[in-house]
């Protein structure tokens, strides 16, 4: 966290080598975090990037509070979040399936049978729950911080993650068919 | 059925990279962003409608809010519940040992950097400033500190308690001054650095922030949320939306190696971070270090001699209290506030398209705001070239050649308002307002030339358009505005005459008499290089002080003027009016005459600076 604040201090003061800095550091976590809430890896892509061109447009103003990498994650899981409910109020495109596409500009860290299952089980958790399990695997944001960044109450963090995380149990475990 | 745990650990498995395509793709993107968002204002003001410029950080919202509905009660209960737990012995650090370490050493060397944001504005402005200095303390000698603006030493401060002084060395231009400490500023001094605010967050209920690195050490943070732990007992907490103090020590050595404070006043955008590192702890420094070396073809800027602080001023005299009396405290108010204005928001001159949205600017300090109001400017016509023009669009829209004295005034002040709407000189909208109103105001002086409150208003006119110069820097020689030492020394010329004839008569003169004349002053001297004229002013002010209640200067600067005048030398210096604070975006105001007003809200905040008390300031 020190060391995004010495990077960001750089930058506000014109060091792109520390803004570039900032985005190796970051921009695999978000694209994670983009690509497992929109489940496609084109709209992740211009979702980070979209964060990121905000970043620079406001880093002269921009005051840290907690950790740089929680509050990107947030700033991506909101503009999912729009592009989601644009998906549904088209009701034109469902959550894109995984697939092993040469041309996918994202490529999965580690490839087995597991995490293939879990990627498709996570794409039919409902969008709110998603968010939360995401935000708290790959951003590591505390429930607290999420309650906090997201705007909605402590328990009800919690008990996403918790049916969120009982419903991928039951999927991997093909308890449940859909 | 597979335990939680198993499924978090293949969710935290479940991570994606970008192919060295993408990657170099969304870089290329994000560095154009960069050039857009971060390239010099000279170079984009006016043309900045770009997605960059008019882009809002999506998070920054939610975050605000929450942060708002957390709310410093609930960080308080946190604070307290985690501090009770962290003494009950989870800690890896044994806090005591910081806190004895610290308190131990008498002498330390830091760097210090202060970001202010006014955060961003209705008006598309977000002004700021940006410091860095490095600071020697010493809990004997008193604190030195070099200031440094580019990466090149600005200037040096000696805050020195036992002689009681306050001495600066500016090195651009270079010049020094020297002043007494009052006491506040010792007591600012005290308070005021990172081995106090170390021990008070130590004393504290402080929350731990955990392990984390900084430049490969392993560091521990503490934080606290709760601003009334840094006032002394007997003062008020300040009213803040948001208050952090944190600091880190190196593991290994459990001395602190950073701190910062970051402080929101309530209800405002603003913010202010102060960030403390490269920590020497307890490093020698020596009395010599202390000692200002003023070099000697530095120049005195002011208050050497008799040593008055500029803040510490009450009404020392009946001459003060009369001149008290006289402006009631407000002694900027307009002459022609009890006008009602007429509107001019349908008011269409030059062609000039005012719906246009204007760019966003990000100007920090003071040279950026000058630079980026030479950038507008030059854009502009010249006011002779579009004069006559004007004239006929005023005629024909609101009849100006009917109109009388007082009305033309009232229509000057509302064109200055719409100047201002438009966001002054950093604007490519507001000008022919601007213009307008020195038209308008003209024909008032014209019709009225004995008034000196409606010459005020043409000269208001004059400089709200003008400035002085082109911004100075080290490389450049400044270009004299013409219509300084030319139309606004002539007016200020004039109405300096007509009081001395009032005076002959009786007349006791006022507070905006003594503004006019220290306007003349310095035209004289700083834009005519007539010094002999300037002596002759000031002479008379100091003779008339008695009477007209501006002790305060004749104590000071008056004597200092004519002492320079009449060795005929140049004098820096001046007449400092103040709002209740001196935030950069002051600097719009700047490069005019003293008198400048500028619009109505920002007027009636002014007041000289060894007022300010009398607006609890």
């Amino acid at each position: 966290m020190l060391e995004d604040r010495i990077l960001l201090w750089k930058a506000k003061r014109g060091d792109q080598s520390a803004f570039d800095a900032l985005y190796e550091r970051h921009v695999d976590t978000l694209l994670t975090v983009g690509r497992n809430l929109l489940g496609s890896a084109e709209e992740a892509e211009e979702v980070v990037q979209d964060v990121f061109t905000s970043f620079v447009a406001s880093l002269a103003s921009f005051q840290l509070r907690g950790s740089l990498k929680g509050f990107l994650a947030i700033c991506v899981a909101n503009r999912a979040r729009d592009r989601l409910r644009k998906r549904s109020r088209l009701a034109a495109a469902s959550f894109e399936a995984p697939r092993d596409d040469v041309s996918e500009p994202l490529e999965l860290v580690i490839r087995d049978e597991q995490i293939s299952r879990l990627q498709q089980a996570l794409a039919e958790l409902p969008p709110e729950q998603r968010e939360v399990i995401v935000l708290k695997m790959h951003a590591g944001l505390s429930f607290q911080a999420l309650a906090r960044e997201l705007g909605i109450a402590l328990g009800t963090v919690q008990n996403r993650y918790r049916y969120g995380i009982d419903r991928l149990r039951s999927l991997l475990n093909g308890e449940v068919s859909e | 059925m597979r335990p939680q745990k198993e499924i978090e650990t293949l969710l935290s498995r479940l991570q994606y990279r970008g192919t060295p395509q993408l990657r170099r793709r969304m870089q290329s993107h994000i560095a154009v962003a960069w050039r857009q968002g971060r390239s010099h204002i000279m170079n984009e003001t006016g043309k900045r409608t770009s997605r960059a410029g008019t882009a809002r950080f999506a998070g920054s919202r939610i975050m605000r809010n929450s942060m708002a509905r957390f709310g410093v009660a609930a960080a308080l209960l946190v604070a307290v519940l985690l501090g009770l737990h962290i003494f009950t012995g989870t800690s890896h650090v044994a806090w005591a040992n910081v806190l004895a370490k610290v308190s131990a050493f008498d002498t330390y060397i830091f760097r210090s950097r202060v970001v202010e944001t006014s955060g961003p504005r209705p008006d598309g402005f977000d002004f700021g400033s940006d410091s860095v200095s490095t600071v020697y303390y010493s809990e004997q000698y008193g604190r030195f500190s070099e200031d440094y603006r580019n990466d090149k030493l600005f200037a040096r401060f000696y805050t020195l308690p036992d002689t009681n002084e306050l001495v600066v060395i500016c090195y651009s231009p270079n010049v020094y001054d020297r002043r007494e400490l009052t006491a506040s500023q010792i007591d600012e001094m005290r308070r005021n650095h990172p081995k106090r605010i170390v021990t008070k967050i130590l004393e504290a209920d402080y929350v731990e922030l955990g392990e984390d690195r900084l430049e490969g050490k392993r560091v521990r943070g503490v934080e606290l949320r709760d601003p009334s732990v840094m006032v002394d007992e007997g003062k008020e907490t300040p009213s803040v939306d948001e208050f952090r103090a944190r600091f880190w020590i190196d593991v290994e050595t459990e001395l602190p190696v950073w701190v910062e404070v970051e402080i929101a006043p309530a209800g405002s955008p603003k913010r202010q971070t102060v960030v403390w590192d490269q920590f020497q702890w307890g490093v020698p420094l020596a009395a010599s270090l202390f000692e200002p070396n003023i070099p000697a073809d530095f120049e005195s800027i002011g208050s050497e001699r008799t040593g008055r602080a500029y803040s510490d001023s009450t009404p020392r005299n009946e001459a003060e209290e009369a001149f008290l009396d006289n402006t009631q405290a407000e002694p900027y108010l307009s002459d022609f506030d009890h006008l009602t204005l007429p509107d001019v928001s349908g008011v269409t001159l030059l062609g000039v398209d005012t719906s246009v949205p204007q760019a966003e600017l990000r100007l920090r300090d003071h040279e950026e705001v000058w630079q980026a109001q030479d950038a507008f400017r030059a854009k502009w016509p010249r006011y002779d070239d579009v004069r006559d023009q004007l004239a006929q669009e005023l005629q024909a829209q609101l009849g100006i050649g009917q109109m009388t004295v007082e009305q033309l005034v009232g229509l000057g002040l509302a064109l200055r308002e719409r100047f201002w709407e438009l966001r002054g000189c950093l604007s490519d909208t507001s000008y022919p307002y601007g213009y307008a109103a020195r038209l308008v105001t003209a024909k008032a002086h014209e019709l009225a030339p004995d008034d000196p409150a409606v010459t005020d208003q043409y000269v208001e006119s004059i400089i709200t358009c003008e400035a002085t110069a082109t911004f100075e820097n080290q490389t450049s020689e400044r270009t004299i505005n013409p219509v300084y030492p030319g139309l606004l020394t002539q007016l200020r010329a004039a109405q300096f005459e007509q009081l001395k004839d009032k005076v002959k008569n009786g007349y006791v003169p006022t507070w905006k008499d003594f503004v006019r004349a220290i306007d003349l002053i310095t035209l004289f001297d700083s834009y005519c290089e007539d010094q002999a004229a300037a002596l002759e002013v000031t002479r008379w002010l100091i003779t008339r002080a008695p009477i007209a209640g501006w002790t305060y200067y004749s104590d000071t600067s008056l004597p200092e003027r004519e002492e320079a005048y009449a060795a005929g030398d140049g004098y820096r210096g001046g007449l400092f009016m103040h709002g209740p604070d001196a935030f950069p975006e002051e600097f719009r105001y700047a490069r005019r005459l003293f008198s400048l007003q500028g619009p109505r809200e920002h007027a009636q905040k002014l007041t000289p600076r060894h007022l300010r008390h009398l607006k609890g300031w």
